[in-house]
């Protein structure tokens, strides 16, 4: 979705699909715009410098295995 | 006293005159259910009131303060709350049909501390479908309006809650917050609105929107309310994973008027930004407010946080992405019982990649981390709440809503407690609010500053003409 500049409606069908979204042609149509914007936003986060240490998620070590 | 009267107390004043017996809460919340009879045909905030279930709440707590028991400021005060929040035998619809015959076994741990705390549940208030999808008239149920003009929106997705608050039609209510949902609404209705410390306010029994961003917290008329709400409703509870251990302060103790000696960030390159998406006179009344704290001792300065600039794009991935998880089953099985809006933006986070989530997770942790390095030099950062004022009913459009900047959704990602106190109105007299976000479990601060700006500017005395 990433490198998409405006997604065609067969690529946003196979996404949908792909999601378990049985879509029609209209609510395709309906759905780009939003997908389209979102997807041009996105890019972004990927322009960042980010270090090896910045996680996305972090597990404790120090769990509780009785709770 | 008149009916309006009564109704436009504040919980603070209400509550010295139900402790010292010079008012009954039955005769508050008969004023209360009067006042709703009157004008919620034409502000719609209330999808459910419990008139009945009210008024016996009301006689009980009569009953307790005659005989002494009195459980502290909010015995016998009337509040209603956003429907998501579940309530024991009362239906619970989050504004969806998908949920329209929901009626929870069990209180959410807020439900049940506030009734704990002896309010009155005078009714469960109307919200944006599932608190994103916006004021969608296929969703089935009430659209909120706001008091200040029926023609425009009251913000969301607390949108009943901001205006039953601001008209007189409770006195406190819980919104939950997942980008905006408690501080918007706020703004718009000239009403305080606090998103607390994510972990500060349990959102056991509330139906989630996205886990790693919602928060529950106080709306109400003043920054004093606030705090005895929050008193209320904060603090460990072990049914909420994500609930923290802090202790609890005493909230009113920080009800101090004074600010003299804190020091106030604004990064001015991303909330007064030359953007032609960013309203003028929303800047310039928040700049007004902004010498305003200087005049009464606050130092105020400009802060540069680079990364806001990817809030935008992170808050909204994560969000959707974790909405589509907890829906993803009602949309691939009965979709047709979503609204227009709210089912296009929940699929649209089944399309994310997996890829896109953990990045956004990750790039906010880079936002948090700026922020924490500036919040060693500041108490606290200001901004206006909203980028816009409230748009118009007519011709709404969710990507127009969508396109323009968020400056509440950065405190989602960064959990830091945020308020939005009622600054000054535009030239068509909608109101404009001041953001003052602090430090994790800051409330204090938070409140203190948001207290001693009301206070100044006494906006709390000018109610909407409903």
């Amino acid at each position: 979705m990433a490198a998409s500049e405006g997604i065609s409606i067969d690529q946003l069908r196979g996404l949908s699909e792909r999601a378990g979204l049985a879509l029609k042609n209209e609510e395709l149509t309906a759905l780009k715009p939003m997908f389209d914007y979102y997807a041009k936003q996105i890019r972004v986060l990927f322009e960042i410098e980010l270090d090896a240490e910045d996680l996305a998620v972090m597990y404790s070590p120090n769990w509780d295995p009785q709770s | 006293m008149t009916q309006t009267e009564l109704c436009y107390l504040t919980i603070r004043e209400a509550g010295h005159l139900l402790q010292s017996r010079q008012l009954s809460p039955v005769e508050l919340t008969r004023a209360f259910l009067n006042r709703i009879e009157q004008l919620d045909a034409k502000l719609q905030s209330y999808i459910t009131v419990l008139s009945d279930r009210a008024m016996s709440e009301a006689r009980h707590a009569e009953a307790e303060i005659l005989r002494g028991d009195y459980r502290g400021p909010l015995h016998g005060i009337p509040i209603a709350l956003k429907d998501l929040y579940d309530t024991q035998g009362i239906r619970t619809t989050a504004s969806s049909r998908v949920m329209a015959n929901r009626v929870p076994s069990e209180d959410a741990t807020t439900t049940a501390r506030l009734a704990a705390a002896g309010s009155i549940l005078l009714g469960k208030l109307a919200m944006h479908e599932f608190a994103l999808g916006g004021p969608d008239p296929t969703c089935g149920f009430p659209l909120a309006r706001n008091p200040w003009n029926l023609e425009y929106i009251p913000g969301g997705s607390s949108s009943g809650s901001g205006a039953a608050v601001a008209a007189g039609l409770c006195m406190g209510s819980l919104g939950s917050c997942t980008g905006g949902s408690i501080r918007g609404p706020a703004s718009h209705c000239s009403i305080v609105g606090l998103k607390p410390t994510y972990g500060r306010v349990s959102r056991y029994g509330v139906v989630p929107l996205s886990w790693t961003l919602d928060h529950c917290g106080p709306m109400t008329w003043t920054v004093e309310d606030t705090a005895i709400m929050l008193q209320a409703i904060a603090g460990y509870d072990p049914k909420d994973p994500t609930s923290s251990r802090a202790p609890v302060p005493d909230y009113a103790a920080s009800l101090i008027e004074n600010v003299k000696g804190m020091t106030i960030g604004v990064p001015r390159h991303f909330f007064f930004a030359d953007d032609p998406s960013i309203d003028r006179e929303t800047q310039a009344v928040v700049e007004t407010a902004l010498k305003t704290l200087q005049e009464i001792g606050a130092r105020v300065v400009e802060v540069k946080i680079p990364s806001l600039r990817y809030a935008g794009a992170s808050q909204p991935v994560i969000m959707l992405s974790e909405a589509f998880a907890y829906h993803a089953r009602n949309l691939r099985s009965k979709p047709e019982e979503f609204g227009d809006m709210v089912r296009a933006r929940f699929r649209t986070g089944a399309l994310f990649s997996s890829g896109e989530y953990l990045q956004a997770q990750r790039v906010r942790n880079v936002i948090k981390r700026e922020f924490a390095n500036v919040l060693q030099q500041v108490d606290l950062i200001a901004s206006p709440t909203m980028s816009n004022p409230p748009a118009a009913f007519q011709g709404f459009d969710v990507m127009t809503t969508t396109r323009v900047p968020s400056f509440t959704g950065p405190y989602n990602l960064t959990g830091m407690p945020a308020i939005s106190v009622p600054c000054g109105f535009n030239a068509k007299g909608l109101p404009i609010g001041l953001q003052l976000a602090g430090k994790p479990f800051d409330e204090p601060t938070v409140l203190r500053a948001a207290y001693t700006f009301q206070q100044h500017v006494r906006l709390f005395e000018k109610r909407p003409p409903v």
